[in-house]
């Protein structure tokens, strides 16, 4: 068995002769991880994705799956694989049951009926499950979704933007069953263009931009940003006096944007009351002090930012 | 394999569309008998007289042919009338005759153009509907490859056409039997032609060559149909080139007579879509037979069922 559930090396799609929509993607999905594609719209999300299900070709690069390569292994790999490609489709004229029924004799191994029963009650589709699909709310059809790509019980789970037009109760279902699942052991790779929904689901987060992929970490390492440099905002009666003051403190201190009335700040955490005695004692009023938390949406931001600066000076091949 | 063709016919007969193209079947089926039963009846002749009803038809043309003012063509078809009846004659044949075998033969590809239709269009939609639902997706992730997704569906189509053919003979042949007096299917048949006399042939040979001969010229319509909206994915493409090819070999016979002398037109598919004219006629036109027109079919098949497959198998599948 392979260190990774998935592994991709290098993944690039070239659309006619320059334009390069994934541009050497790589990344790895250890087992029994959630790793979270993350990227505005367009960044190549969703082509990454269908090139590692096979749905589009790859213009270069390579795809494992358990250790196993695609291009040599695809039938193997597909057995290993359930999928959700943006929203799932189903066959509307059937029941939930018979289209669930339809995924069941695709599989290359036998899958007992009581198994559909499983995932059905797991999806908690119960009292739907024999009314055609064409009844189902968006939010049903996306529980369907799940259960026709964990049906045969796949090693790898791989969702293209599952969140979308979702409500935010359908939303915290698919993440419960993603949780469910993982501690199962399934590996999942998910692609979102929603910040939260990331920090929520992932182990980790590999961000990406322009068909590029600017940065992996850990969702901890993301949200812990700024812990041992706070970021305070510090709301004041005059925000010129305070800036002066605060200038001619000596503290290190960087001063990140004043607004109206605020001025923020970031330094460490033994300087925050040292700020406010400085603004008290000279006839600041200080209305209220709030420590900023930095958040994945600031990181991402800061990253994305760094990616244009990076494409702006020939990043781009 | 076998589960792609099963999961195939669940989806198509889960729909209401194969059944209302059954049920019309059925019931033109019928309007067609019923009519044919009623316009046949009256100029039927019956067993014991009909000899004497024609040597008196024939009696009547010679002395029509020995009047004086009588114009070219009334004596040409006069002429013609005659050496029809007396083959029947010699053929021990009537020709008016009407039984439940007749009736067949008559009446067998009479509404055979819509299980031609209704092929078509299940044709052109068994792939083209995957992908406007999306489902395609979630096919072509299965451990499959793309190639057995196809020939499912191909195998499918093929299947339901021959579910049509066979739901037409069974309603023409119980029809046959409930109007019509039932006699053996030895019963010999003239068939009439064009050009007066046609082959003489027992009931049984004539109905089912033209069932198996019309069956073929469908599955080709078929071929059409099915790999045209696998290439372009728009279903009205595709039927509606399937239809427009239906109607064109009405017209290539006359086509045939203007340009079967040239080298090409026997090498164009157009010509070998009317496979029935061998029934009554050895060739199509000079050195064209029945095996050259079946191996210009299965040429044109094997290409465009090829050119469909590789394209399918490379295809970038992005809704």
């Amino acid at each position: 068995m392979s260190e990774f559930a998935l592994e991709v090396k290098g993944l690039t799609k070239k659309i006619g002769k320059q334009k390069k929509i994934v541009n050497a993607a790589s990344f790895q999905v250890k087992h029994g991880e959630i790793l979270g594609l993350l990227g505005p719209n367009g960044a190549g999300k969703t082509t990454t994705i269908r090139m590692i299900v096979g749905l589009i070709a790859k213009t270069e690069g390579k795809v494992f799956v358990n250790g196993k390569d695609v291009d040599e292994e695809g039938q193997q790999c597909k057995k290993d694989m359930g999928a959700i490609i943006e929203n799932p489709a189903f066959y509307d004229h059937m029941s939930g049951y018979k289209n669930l029924q339809q995924y069941k004799r695709m599989a290359k191994e036998e899958i007992p009926t009581s198994r559909i029963e499983e995932v059905v009650k797991l999806v908690k589709l119960e009292h739907a499950i024999q009314d055609k699909v064409k009844t189902y709310s968006l939010g049903m059809k996306q529980r369907l979704g799940v259960a026709q790509a964990i049906l045969h019980k796949p090693t790898l789970l791989i969702l293209d933007e599952p969140t979308n037009g979702l409500d935010p109760q359908g939303i915290r279902e698919l993440r419960d069953y993603l949780k469910i699942l993982a501690n199962q052991g399934t590996s999942t790779l998910v692609s979102s263009h929603l910040l939260s929904e990331m920090q929520l689901m992932c182990d980790r987060v590999a961000i990406m931009e322009h068909g590029k992929i600017i940065d992996i970490s850990p969702i901890s390492a993301l949200n812990d940003v700024g812990e041992s440099s706070n970021v305070t905002s510090f709301t004041v009666s005059s925000t010129d006096q305070a800036i002066t003051l605060i200038e001619q403190g000596d503290l290190e201190i960087e001063i990140m944007k004043t607004a109206d009335q605020s001025i923020i700040l970031k330094t460490k955490r033994e300087n925050i009351p040292i700020v406010n005695r400085l603004l008290v004692e000279n006839n600041v009023d200080v209305y209220a002090i709030e420590t900023v938390k930095t958040t994945l949406e600031d990181r991402f931001l800061q990253l994305t930012a760094v990616g244009a600066e990076n494409k702006g000076t020939g990043g781009e091949e | 394999m076998g589960s792609l063709f099963i999961n195939e016919w669940i989806k198509l007969w889960t729909k209401k569309m194969p059944w209302i193209f059954l049920i019309l079947i059925v019931v033109f089926m019928g309007i067609v008998s019923f009519m044919y039963h009623s316009f046949e009846a009256d100029t039927a002749l019956d067993s014991e007289n009909w000899r004497v009803q024609l040597e008196s038809e024939i009696e009547q043309d010679r002395e029509l042919l020995q009047e004086e003012g009588v114009s070219d063509w009334e004596r040409d078809f006069a002429q013609q009338d005659i050496e029809r009846n007396e083959a029947f004659l010699a053929a021990d044949i009537n020709p008016r005759q009407v039984n439940n075998v007749t009736f067949m033969n008559d009446t067998i590809l009479g509404v055979a153009s819509f299980v031609t239709l209704f092929s078509v269009i299940v044709a052109s939609t068994i792939v083209s509907s995957e992908f406007t639902t999306g489902t395609i997706k979630q096919l072509v992730i299965r451990p499959y490859e793309r190639w057995q997704f196809l020939l499912s569906k191909f195998l499918t189509v093929v299947a339901f056409a021959f579910v049509l053919v066979g739901t037409l003979f069974v309603s023409n042949y119980l029809l046959g039997m409930i109007l019509f007096d039932t006699v053996s299917w030895s019963t010999p048949i003239m068939e009439q032609t064009f050009n007066g006399v046609g082959a003489q042939e027992s009931a049984t040979i004539l109905i089912f060559s033209k069932l198996g001969l019309y069956s073929l010229n469908m599955l080709v319509f078929v071929v059409i149909s099915f790999a045209l909206s696998t290439l372009f994915k728009s279903q009205a493409l595709a039927v509606g080139v399937g239809i427009f090819a239906l109607f064109f070999t009405s017209m290539s016979q006359a086509l045939t007579m203007v340009l079967g002398d040239t080298v090409w037109y026997k090498f164009i598919i157009l010509p070998h879509l009317s496979l029935t004219q061998y029934v009554s006629q050895d060739t199509l036109m000079d050195g064209v037979t029945l095996p050259f027109s079946l191996a210009i079919l299965a040429f044109y098949v094997i290409i465009m069922l090829g050119l469909t497959t590789f394209i399918f198998q490379k295809k970038d599948i992005a809704y």
